[in-house]
């Protein structure tokens, strides 16, 4: 009966425990919540200058991408240059790609908004420009 | 927001993982035979049934979340549209279907009146819904962080779900059977004792078989989601991490508490005997089962957090330990090595220890020798260190970024560094992380007459800056590079660049890593035109071997590929994009005495700088030595890693 006693107390303890965790949990959040599929590489790399205008912006991220809320465009100025038809590729679904029709000599914004497959929403642009030669038949 | 899918997460995980544990409990337990033990047996089907609803209810509430996440509005979590798109076209809406299928397949098993009258039937009807249960959680893993780790996300999420799973067996039980012990601990409840005591002694061996996976699984996913110390201790994701392993500690000691000590206890023919053990098991299941709680929710944040590997550390001490650092100072190598012994007989101490008889010897023994470890070795081996220390370049490692870093160099840097200070040298260079550099040129360094540039170039200059350091300190590593590929030899990356042919589109060195040996041909003319006719037309026996050829004038002009001539015919790129910035990266490896017209680089599929071939002016070797080389190339086993290809 004594050792029953004893017992007792212990199972006393969680609600007070339980405070203590919630606490140091609080302690330790981290702030936000960033992205998740991470852009490893483009082409047009980011500020390059080329001369000849590309033909597609591309982008290759470190995870594969879900092509129905993954998009990119292209911009100079204000204006959407991009033919809107940007996809995810089907043999890599790790990139992502916009066709562009002939480009002047000016700066370019990419911009991207991805989903990966583990659900993370990732943003981000960049910029390059064409030099030279504008237009192109 | 934020909260709110955390909050779906956790509840979601918790339900899921009692649900599943409960019904192993009742697998392990068998069938009840006295009243009170299948009182408790209605009891824990009651709680199956409430965590089934809870993790459907949870279901659904993550699947709105999730929608209202990505089409970017709230309302959307209501609008069946979004929902049907989020479900019809998602890895997450798939695995969702999946899971919300087997849950309520197990809520008709649970819900409508499914009886078993004979012992196998009621065995059976328990598999299959701790099958269930388990299939349910497990299918999770794909659609998490583990679903999309490359190159094997299947492997990855295999490895998750298993972690999962003998987490859900081991402290999903946790909670039926503190209920189990209370009722067997109660005086009215002796009639179920011998029942707990068989449970609770195959729980713990369950448990224990369930430690011993989630460690190594565990260590499987911490390796591929943080993948560093640094990331550890300088991401958040690290440090939840951190704080989840500081909860297991607790949790661990209890779970060996309640093997070692109380389940012993258990056992005893009097009435009386097991009960007091019994009720402090309980007691210690119970704050097990609360730290597993606060562990769970550490897991649903950690779900919504970007993993370690992805973000950039902020190193959170003002040292670290260097291998390189030791270079420099007489006799360090020596005591780091004595070191490292004592450290390793301290580890065979802990092992005689732990097996032999002698423990507090042999415990002793290894605590000192880990101190005298700690002393001989740590000292030489510490440096500085900064916040941005093991951060990584957010620029790229690319001939584009290295010439924009050298002319910045030239503008900001020369000026003191090459007329009074000689003290950026290669060497210098490489004993420190890129981290270091980026944090000096950005804050300076107190006590010298460096001073700090973050007001005046930009984040993204520094790094070209940090880009060209490194590149001129590997040019140096690079000045006894020869036309002879050593396989001994350290490797040097070969920085990545873009090129163009005329019109065509931009092609990039790094797209031909892992696919073929690429031979980079810095020209000069009229000088190289012999070197050129001759590769061109040993071109196709060189595509047969794998490789590919990149010709870049050194002195581009638009005319450049008229002026090689139309015989013999050149079928591989001669670049007219991208020239210059490869000539200004690439004429740092050229050599170190002169500056040769014409210099040849042999790069492996790793994306390796191999061998550097510098024809003397005026003479045309042979083909013959740079096909042994590509031969040799070709019959190397890939031993390198490939460089890290992260860019944040």
């Amino acid at each position: 009966m004594v050792m029953a006693a004893r017992g007792r107390p212990s199972s006393e303890i969680p609600p007070r425990l339980a405070l203590c965790i919630g606490l140091l949990v609080l302690a330790a959040l981290p702030a936000g919540v960033e992205a998740h599929a991470v852009l490893v590489r483009s082409a047009p790399e980011a500020r390059a200058s080329v001369r000849v205008p590309p033909r597609r912006a591309q982008l290759w991220f470190s995870e594969r991408l879900e092509p129905a809320y993954s998009t990119m465009s292209v911009w100079n100025d204000r204006t959407k240059v991009d033919s809107g038809d940007a996809e995810v590729s089907r043999e890599d679904a790790r990139q992502l790609s916009v066709a562009l029709p002939p480009l002047d000599r000016g700066v370019y914004v990419v911009k991207y908004h991805v989903l990966s497959v583990d659900g993370h929403v990732a943003e981000g642009g960049y910029s390059f420009t064409v030099k030279g030669e504008a237009g192109r038949k | 927001m934020t909260a709110l899918a955390l909050l779906v997460r956790w509840a979601h995980l918790a339900s899921s993982v009692v649900l599943a544990g409960t019904f192993v409990l009742l697998l392990l337990a068998g069938r009840a035979a006295r009243p009170t033990a299948q009182r408790w047996e209605r009891d824990a089907l009651a709680l199956a049934r409430i965590c089934v609803l809870a993790a459907l209810v949870a279901g659904l509430g993550a699947l709105a979340v999730q929608t209202a996440l990505l089409e970017g509005r709230a309302q959307a979590a209501l609008d069946p549209q979004a929902i049907g798109r989020v479900l019809g076209a998602t890895r997450f809406g798939s695995v969702w279907i999946v899971r919300q299928g087997l849950l309520a397949l197990l809520a008709a098993f649970l819900l409508l009146p499914v009886s078993a009258v004979s012992g196998a039937d009621h065995m059976a009807l328990r598999l299959h819904c701790a099958l269930l249960g388990v299939l349910a959680l497990g299918v999770t893993s794909w659609a998490g962080h583990a679903g999309a780790v490359e190159p094997a996300p299947l492997l990855a999420a295999h490895v998750d779900g298993l972690h999962l799973v003998a987490v859900a067996a081991w402290i999903g039980g946790l909670l039926p059977l503190a209920r189990l012990l209370g009722m067997a601990g109660r005086a009215e409840g002796a009639d179920a004792r011998p029942f707990a005591v068989l449970a609770a002694r195959r729980f713990s061996a369950l448990a224990l078989a369930c430690v011993i996976v989630i460690v190594a699984t565990g260590a499987w996913n911490a390796w591929n989601q943080v993948g560093g110390i640094p990331a550890l201790v300088g991401t958040p994701y690290g440090r939840l991490l951190i704080l989840k392993l500081a909860l297991l500690g607790p949790i661990l000691l209890l779970a060996a508490i309640n093997r070692r000590r109380l389940i012993p206890a258990l056992a005893g023919d009097a009435e009386t005997v097991g009960r007091p053990a019994m009720l402090r098991l309980r007691a210690s299941v119970r704050i097990e089962m609360l730290l597993a709680l606060a562990m769970l929710a550490l897991v649903a944040w950690m779900a919504v957090t970007p993993p370690g590997r992805h973000v950039q550390p902020t190193w959170p001490f003002a040292v670290r330990l260097s291998w390189e650092a030791t270079a420099s100072l007489p006799g360090a190598r020596l005591r780091v090595l004595i070191g490292g012994l004592l450290l390793l007989l301290g580890g065979l101490a802990v092992a005689a220890g732990m097996l032999g008889a002698r423990r507090r010897a042999a415990l002793a023994t290894a605590a000192g020798a880990v101190t005298f470890a700690a002393i001989a070795a740590v000292p030489p081996l510490v440096v500085d260190a900064y916040p941005t220390t093991y951060r990584g370049s957010s620029v790229p490692y690319h001939a584009l970024s290295i010439a924009t870093g050298a002319d910045l160099y030239a503008r900001a840097c020369v000026s003191c560094h090459e007329a009074r200070a000689h003290d950026v040298t290669g060497a210098n260079v490489a004993r420190h992380t890129a981290g270091d550099l980026f944090w000096w040129l950005t804050h300076g360094i107190p006590g010298t007459r460096m001073p700090g540039f973050g007001a005046r170039l930009s984040e993204e200059a520094r790094w070209d800056l940090v880009n060209f350091l490194r590149a001129s300190s590997a040019a140096e590593q690079a000045g006894t590079l020869g036309p002879v590929v050593d396989p001994s030899r350290a490797r040097i990356v070969a920085p990545d660049f873009s090129y163009a042919v005329g019109p065509s589109p931009a092609h990039s060195l790094r797209e031909l890593r892992g696919r073929r040996l690429v031979l980079l041909v810095l020209f000069t003319l009229p000088e190289s035109r012999p070197r050129i006719a001759q590769i061109a037309r040993a071109y196709e026996a060189l595509v047969v071997m794998g490789a590919e050829v990149i010709a870049v004038p050194m002195r581009p002009t638009r005319d450049i590929i008229k002026r090689l001539g139309a015989d013999p015919r050149i079928f591989f790129p001669v670049v007219t994009e991208g020239a210059p910035e490869i000539v200004r990266t690439y004429g740092l490896f050229r050599s170190a005495d002169g500056r040769p017209p014409h210099v040849e680089f042999l790069i492996d599929r790793e994306g390796y700088l191999r061998a550097r071939l510098t024809p003397a002016p005026g003479s045309t070797p042979g083909l013959s030595p740079l096909l042994a080389e590509l031969q040799r190339l070709n019959e190397e086993p890939q031993t390198a890693a490939p460089p890290d290809e992260h860019v944040h």
